[in-house]
């Protein structure tokens, strides 16, 4: 009788620490959630490299919340509680950058320098973002309403790079970091579908159809002075954006040096695809049912479309100011890429480009543009941060 | 400038939205515009330099040769037959595609006949078709 007692309670003490009793009905809509963008990475390839671990974190969190739980006196806190720290103090981030830097090749950039006009052009996206996320409040929805430090996180989704709007909305706002992450991840992966219709509805086809001059070869010296001058430049100037900027060129220089080729495989391998795990799942483990199903989230979701619609508008119309003044020579297409998702905004610009004409290759000219508006979003992360934090 | 921002959080809180909203948009653009544009000027710069001094150490070499012209290379000019060169082709182009025809046949390419260009096909040559898929490819 004994034994049967204590089976008894051992089932009882199971079942009422499980899920099955403890978990709030939005979990499940998460669950859900989760289950649709495992799908996307799976079956659609939606950036499934981070889909996929962010995804998983969510499904997770939403399955058993105590893995993202604080430690307390008595007990030690949730795995992803401490994976967690890496995104909470801002360490992730870079290091996802030292491997983007090792990865690379500036040379389109450093070719054609104008390529940086782009790349400044087309982060519109985030400060137009930051206005309409000021006002929506005024819609009079309730719940949906953001402060001056949310509206800057969600604005810097239009940077359409990752790490940066992480990176931000740790220090801005990290009670956002599960949507806007989300968000602008899953609008990276849509870039394909996001800018065509912007490109063309801005751009004459006379305009799309120009063949622009092949670009000149870099020498080594030029490549290897880049990453050194664009740091002390930019850390000096703007503090803020240091951490994001030195890392990326800090990768870079390690590739272009040549000299330490181990490192700069293993930033661009294995480090980068230890801290892409990590990042993934503990950023996914923020999208608990309580957080991720509001009003807020809704408004995140349409705000960061805005924000990358308005980023290729603002590159594509530069560039057409520069097709102007060029005389004809540039493409305006090109300045599309300037939202940065390298390099899927340059294939979006080469693909468009030859639809118009076959043996028209823009690619590596919209590249120039592309690691310009990395360096671009970073440097207006760094203004959002000196100004709201 | 790092005085204004470094006391940011604090002076934006007494201000109303709109012109917190004016503010970012207006400081965010002109930094980020004004950032890239010092950073344009300083790669043009520095570029147009290096690529100077590449080039002129890749030239100074050059004259030496002409100077003084090795036997070995005349031997072979007479031995071989000239091919038939159109119009503005310059001789270095005509070593350049003889020695790069070698290097695909090997031992059983004689001599080059004659050389002409192609009919531009479409607004890239083939040679830089070629360069660009070669730089393209892993996209």
């Amino acid at each position: 009788m004994e034994i049967w007692n204590g089976f008894v309670q051992a089932l009882q003490g199971i079942w009422e620490s499980s899920g099955l009793l403890k978990n709030d009905p939005r979990n499940y809509a998460m669950i859900v959630i989760a289950l649709i963008l495992l799908y996307l990475a799976i079956k659609k390839e939606f950036e499934p490299l981070l889909l996929l671990p962010i995804a998983f974190g969510m499904l997770l969190v939403n399955l058993y919340p105590d893995i993202m739980a604080a430690p307390t006196d008595e007990a030690n806190g949730g795995l992803f509680y401490y994976l967690y720290q890496g995104v909470k103090l801002g360490i992730y981030p870079p290091l996802i950058f030292l491997g983007i830097g090792a990865m690379t090749d500036f040379g389109p950039l450093i070719a054609n320098p104008k390529s940086f006009l782009l790349g400044a052009a087309a982060q519109l996206g985030i400060f137009v973002t930051f206005i309409g996320a000021m006002f929506i409040g005024d819609l009079g929805i309730e719940g949906l309403s953001f402060t001056a430090k949310e509206a800057g996180s969600i604005g810097i989704i239009g940077g359409a790079d990752g790490p940066t709007a992480i990176f931000v909305t740790t220090k801005l706002a990290p009670h956002l970091l599960g949507p806007i992450a989300v968000a602008a991840y899953s609008y990276m992966a849509l870039v394909p579908i996001i800018q065509p219709p912007i490109m063309r509805a801005l751009t004459t086809k006379k305009e799309r159809m120009v063949v622009m001059e092949q670009l000149r070869p870099v020498s080594k010296v030029e490549k290897i002075l880049f990453p050194i001058i664009v740091t002390i430049i930019i850390a000096l100037v703007l503090p803020d954006a240091a951490p994001l900027v030195g890392m990326l060129m800090l990768g870079n220089l390690m590739r272009e040096s040549g000299v330490v080729s181990r490192i700069s495989n293993t930033a661009q391998n294995e480090l980068m695809n230890i801290i892409t795990i990590f990042l993934g799942v503990t950023v996914g483990a923020t999208a608990t049912g309580e957080v991720f199903l509001s009003w807020q989230t809704i408004g995140i979701v349409i705000m960061g479309l805005l924000a990358f619609g308005f980023g290729t508008a603002g590159g594509v119309l530069f560039g057409k100011l520069m097709y102007k003044v060029s005389g004809g020579k540039v493409n305006p297409l090109i300045g599309s890429a300037g939202v940065s998702a390298v390099p899927m905004a340059a294939r979006v610009a080469q693909k468009v480009g030859q639809r118009e004409n076959p043996s028209n290759f823009l690619l590596m000219h919209a590249m120039g543009p592309n690691v310009a508006g990395v360096i671009g979003s970073a440097v207006a992360a760094g203004v959002l941060l000196a100004i709201l934090q | 400038m790092r005085m204004l921002l470094a006391s940011g959080g604090s002076f934006i809180e007494g201000m109303a939205d709109g012109t917190v909203a004016l503010l970012v948009l207006i400081t965010g653009l002109v930094v980020v515009f004004l950032m890239l544009i010092a950073l344009t000027l300083i790669i043009k710069i520095y570029g147009t330099i290096v690529y100077n001094v590449t080039n002129r150490k890749k030239e100074a070499p050059k004259s030496e040769p002409v100077s003084a012209p090795a036997p070995l290379p005349q031997k072979a000019v007479v031995t071989a037959p000239a091919p038939a060169v159109e119009d503005g082709i310059p001789g270095e182009v005509v070593a350049a595609i003889a020695a790069a025809v070698y290097c695909v046949e090997g031992v059983s390419f004689s001599a080059v006949k004659s050389i002409r260009r192609a009919k531009a096909g479409g607004s890239r040559s083939a040679w830089g078709m070629a360069g660009v898929l070669d730089n393209t490819r892993p996209f």
